[in-house]
């Protein structure tokens, strides 16, 4: 008997010792020991009970004792009960109270809720609402509303000679005109990109609307400069740029590395400023008229073109970077966009631009200095037969200087061109018929003084809640001449004279939303006297107009 | 081209240019643009981190000027530092609230004109990180590989220093530019092998690791800087004497412990850093007045110089420059006075070591 009471006791001191890793024991599993000890103190109170030596009643109530503090110990052990918090002063604020306060399981399962509600609205916006592609793009592209008024009044019942579509001739003088200029779609985005130096293949597809615009002073012929200028496809829209490029350098260096692309496929011509500027860049409504009424340069070409840079300053006061050579080289048809090449001769073409290496607090940032050569052939034609007779040289030479240093900017450019221009009529035109070359020759000077923040790029990434863009206004003051024929000696050749126009524009372009501007341009336009002196009512002396264009962009 | 023409359009141009300078000689302003070296994720105006970080979170300098009806117009640049210095070039910022060192120096030394009239921050932890994955497990497993920084900010020359103390420099990595927001990305994506981050967040995430860790030294971080333009200084000495006293308040506040967690949860709502990120790389700050301190001692003086030393060493800029005239101690000093807290902070020797402990102060409002 004592041997089983030593051996109950010995179990329940066992218990007792082995319970106080209360917390390592689930609760359960401590109430079945404390069950199975009270059993055993049961049975020892009744065998006190029946023998009750002191010695065993001493014993019963240490093992009483014992239970005790086992059940204590299982109180302590319920799970559902929270850790207490971290006690905080009572004048504590809400962050210190708020950082001192345990998130229960169900927090925690109220945010994973949130998670999943989160991740399946978005799963489902993904598959029914965004639009997706293949590879990485982005899209964008401008639209052009314009008013114009024009003094003289158009005239009436002048064939423009246009075959496209939407082109309607002027059935009686009109001095105003609304017009949709021109819509553009791009598409870009990176075909292969090379995570570790950033030598990145690259894609654009650009689309744009021609239209038929009236009224186009730079136009080399009479009835575009009355009437407008068609476009060659209507108001169709149409590929203007489709390339891909490579990367020979790294982009994803830093500013200080050079660069070096070359691009193949249609594409703008790295010739001068003008011909290679966007809309979204170009301040003044009409571009320059030697980019008009030059071929080769006038339009988007197909071939090879490879442009770099070197000698790489940056300046790390705001991360300014310019590069002391910027060039370009490469080879085209020649034969405008969209079209294979129409001779057996391939066009060529270069550009070289020096921009000063200065920091950009200095007064001499962004003075750039270009020279640029376009080497062409065209296509002499018999006009009677269409065959093509003769194939002449075409050369474009330009000289271009360009000083941004807001507010103040100032872009002169010089461009001549040489044409081998047949000397007879070209009705009754052959392999053998003379030819010269004419010389045309465009200038442009354009002043602008900026207000606002618009190209700053510190202040247009700012970072603000609402659609903010900083409001930027611009003036300037264009001059812009274009002489089709320089030779301006009537008697040597009747149409070099009669063949010059000077056109001043003042304007004022107004920044006030992220890819949208409001322009406003005065023009001014003087053609000089024709060889038989007398001005004719399509080309008068003078004349004026305002045109206010509303740009916009996605 | 016409000769008149000519000349009535650069006239015209000059009398535009004439006309749009500002005519003020008023004795304040009617707006002070107080521009911040950085911004919240996803380009949110909020900035985190600092005690001028709390002037603008707390709006303590709103109501400096409020009935004054001068209006703050608080700017927040995702180009960091070099971005604020584009801003000021172009006469758009009067104040800087914690500019760091390089864009700082980079910017005297290309002719920026400011005065430097308090620290904004000193010391603070630095971790090198890798993605999750990576094997590296020193800065000379990584040798060859791309790190990332964005440069022309203070975290460049803060990276420089990490591989000049592990026996490296730049040339040894290919060291690429990115922002905050694109690093953690890259990390993610493992387009880059290492960083300059903290990592407390991104560990959670499993989407990085800190192979190493430095804790408050004073030889790999510098401190932050608040300063004024000359030209503002100038014309408004009493609004910058007004700023500065403000601030010193806001940093009074900042270093009381009653505060702590108010401003960490406050500096998270930016997003640019985690609360956790916070949490875990002050835990070890026992007492907040070493790194809020707003002193212009000698290891501000002295880190500033061997900034300047460091920046031309690795050809950042090309000329000299001078601390001369530079550093314009009596606003703070004013406001130390004014407040009766000259001796507060702890004041710390060229070397960054304790050179006269901070004055306890029981917390007050």
């Amino acid at each position: 008997m004592h041997g089983f009471k030593t051996t109950a006791l010995a179990g329940a001191v066992l218990l007792a010792l082995s319970s106080t890793a209360a917390n390592a024991q689930s609760a359960t599993q401590l109430k079945k020991e404390l069950d199975a000890l009270r059993r055993q103190v049961e049975l020892l109170a009744e065998q006190a009970r029946l023998a009750a030596p002191a010695a065993d009643a001493r014993e019963l109530a240490e093992l009483r004792q014992q239970v005790k503090e086992l059940k204590e110990q299982q109180a302590k052990a319920q799970p559902a009960a929270p850790a207490p918090a971290p006690t905080v002063a009572a004048d504590a604020d809400q962050a210190t109270r708020d950082a001192a306060t345990v998130a229960t399981k169900a927090d925690i399962q109220g945010v994973r809720a949130d998670f999943e509600n989160y991740k399946y609205e978005n799963a489902r916006q993904l598959e029914r609402k965004v639009p997706s592609v293949t590879r990485n793009t982005s899209i964008g592209g401008t639209i052009q509303v314009r008013g114009t008024w024009q003094n003289p009044a158009q005239n009436a019942g002048v064939d423009n000679g246009a075959t496209g579509g939407n082109t309607s001739f002027q059935a009686t003088p009109r001095h105003t005109s609304f017009d949709v200029p021109s819509v553009t779609l791009s598409f870009a985005g990176t075909l292969f990109r090379d995570y570790t130096e950033g030598k990145n293949l690259t894609y654009t597809l650009g689309l744009a609307s021609g239209s038929n615009f009236a009224g186009s002073p730079q136009s080399t012929s009479s009835a575009g400069r009355t009437l407008g200028v068609s476009s060659p496809t209507g108001s169709q829209l149409s590929i203007t740029n489709a390339n891909l490029a490579y990367s020979f350098f790294p982009t994803n260096g830093g500013q200080e590395d050079a660069k070096g692309t070359l691009t193949a496929g249609q594409q703008l011509v790295p010739f001068g400023l003008e011909a290679q500027a966007n809309e979204e860049i170009r301040p003044v409504i009409n571009s320059a008229q030697f980019t008009s009424a030059l071929s080769g340069i006038n339009t988007r070409q197909i071939g090879l073109i490879y442009r770099g840079d070197s000698f790489v300053n940056v300046d790390y006061t705001n991360n300014y970077r310019s590069a002391l050579v910027e060039y370009a080289f490469g080879v085209v048809n020649g034969s405008g966009p969209n079209k294979s090449d129409n001779n057996g001769k391939k066009d060529w073409l270069g550009r070289l631009a020096f921009t000063l290496p200065a920091d950009y607090t200095s007064w001499l940032r962004e003075l750039k200095l270009g020279v640029s050569y376009y080497k062409g052939y065209n296509n002499l034609a018999n006009s009677t037969s269409n065959a093509v007779v003769q194939i002449a040289n075409s050369t474009r030479a330009g000289l271009d200087i360009n000083y941004t240093h807001l507010p103040f900017s100032v872009a002169y450019e010089f461009v001549q061109g040489k044409d081998d221009t047949l000397a007879t009529a070209s009705a009754t035109a052959t392999a053998s018929s003379p030819t010269f070359v004419k010389k045309s020759r465009g200038q442009y000077l354009n002043l602008g003084y900026t207000w606002g923040e618009q190209f700053l790029a510190s202040e247009k990434s700012l970072a603000k809640y609402d659609d903010y863009w900083p409001k930027s206004y611009q003036a300037f003051v264009r001059f812009d001449s274009f002489d089709a024929d320089t030779l301006n000696n009537a008697a040597a050749r009747a149409g070099s004279v009669g063949d010059k126009t000077f056109i001043t524009t003042v304007g004022l372009n107004a920044f006030f939303a992220e890819t949208t501007k409001l322009q406003v341009n005065y023009l001014l336009a003087r053609n000089d006297a024709p060889s038989s002196g007398i001005y004719t009512s399509d080309r008068p002396q003078k004349s004026q107009g305002l045109q206010v264009q509303f740009q916009y962009g996605f | 081209m016409q000769r008149r023409t000519l000349a009535t359009a650069f006239s015209a141009l000059a009398l535009l240019g004439l006309t749009s300078v500002p005519a003020s000689a008023e004795d304040k302003p009617t707006v002070i643009r107080i521009s911040f070296p950085g911004a919240g994720t996803g380009g949110r105006p909020l900035s985190g981190g600092s005690f001028p970080s709390n002037a603008h979170l707390f709006k303590e300098i709103d109501d400096e000027f409020k009935a004054d009806g001068i209006r703050i117009e608080w700017k927040f640049f995702p180009g960091a530092g070099p971005a604020l210095n584009e801003s000021y070039a172009n006469g758009l910022t009067d104040v800087a609230f914690g500019h760091g060192d390089l864009p700082l120096i980079v910017g005297r030394a290309t002719g920026l004109k400011h005065r430097i009239v308090l620290s904004s921050s000193r010391f603070g932890s630095s971790y090198f990180v890798v993605p999750a994955g990576s094997t590296a497990k020193s800065i000379a497993d990584l040798k060859g590989k791309r790190l990332a920084t964005f440069k022309g900010t203070a975290g460049q020359l803060t990276l420089y220093r990490w591989l000049d103390k592990y026996g490296f420099s730049d040339k040894d990595f290919r060291v690429i530019s990115l922002d905050n927001d694109s690093t953690k990305a890259a990390l993610a994506t493992n387009d880059i092998d290492g960083t300059n981050i903290t990592p407390f967040d991104l560990q959670a995430r499993g989407i990085a690791r800190s192979i190493l860790e430095i804790r408050d030294d004073p030889k790999i971080t510098r401190p932050g800087t608040v300063w004024v333009g000359e030209e503002f200084e100038a014309k408004y000495p009493q609004i910058v004497q007004r700023i500065v006293t403000r601030l010193v308040k806001v940093a009074y506040w900042s270093t009381q412990e009653a505060n702590r967690e108010k401003e960490l949860q406050a500096w998270a709502t930016s997003g640019s850093q985690a609360y956790v990120d916070y949490k875990k790389d002050w835990e070890s700050v026992s007492d907040l007045r070493t790194r809020i301190n707003p002193l212009l001692d000698d290891y501000y003086v002295a880190s500033l110089k061997n900034s300047i030393e460091e920046t031309k060493k690795y050809k950042l800029i090309r000329k000299d420059v001078s601390i001369d005239g530079w550093i314009e101690p009596k606003y703070l000093n004013q406001a130390l006075k004014e407040l009766k807290l000259e001796d507060y902070w702890p004041q710390y020797d060229a070397e960054g070591k304790l050179k006269v402990d901070g004055r306890k102060l029981a917390a007050r409002n």
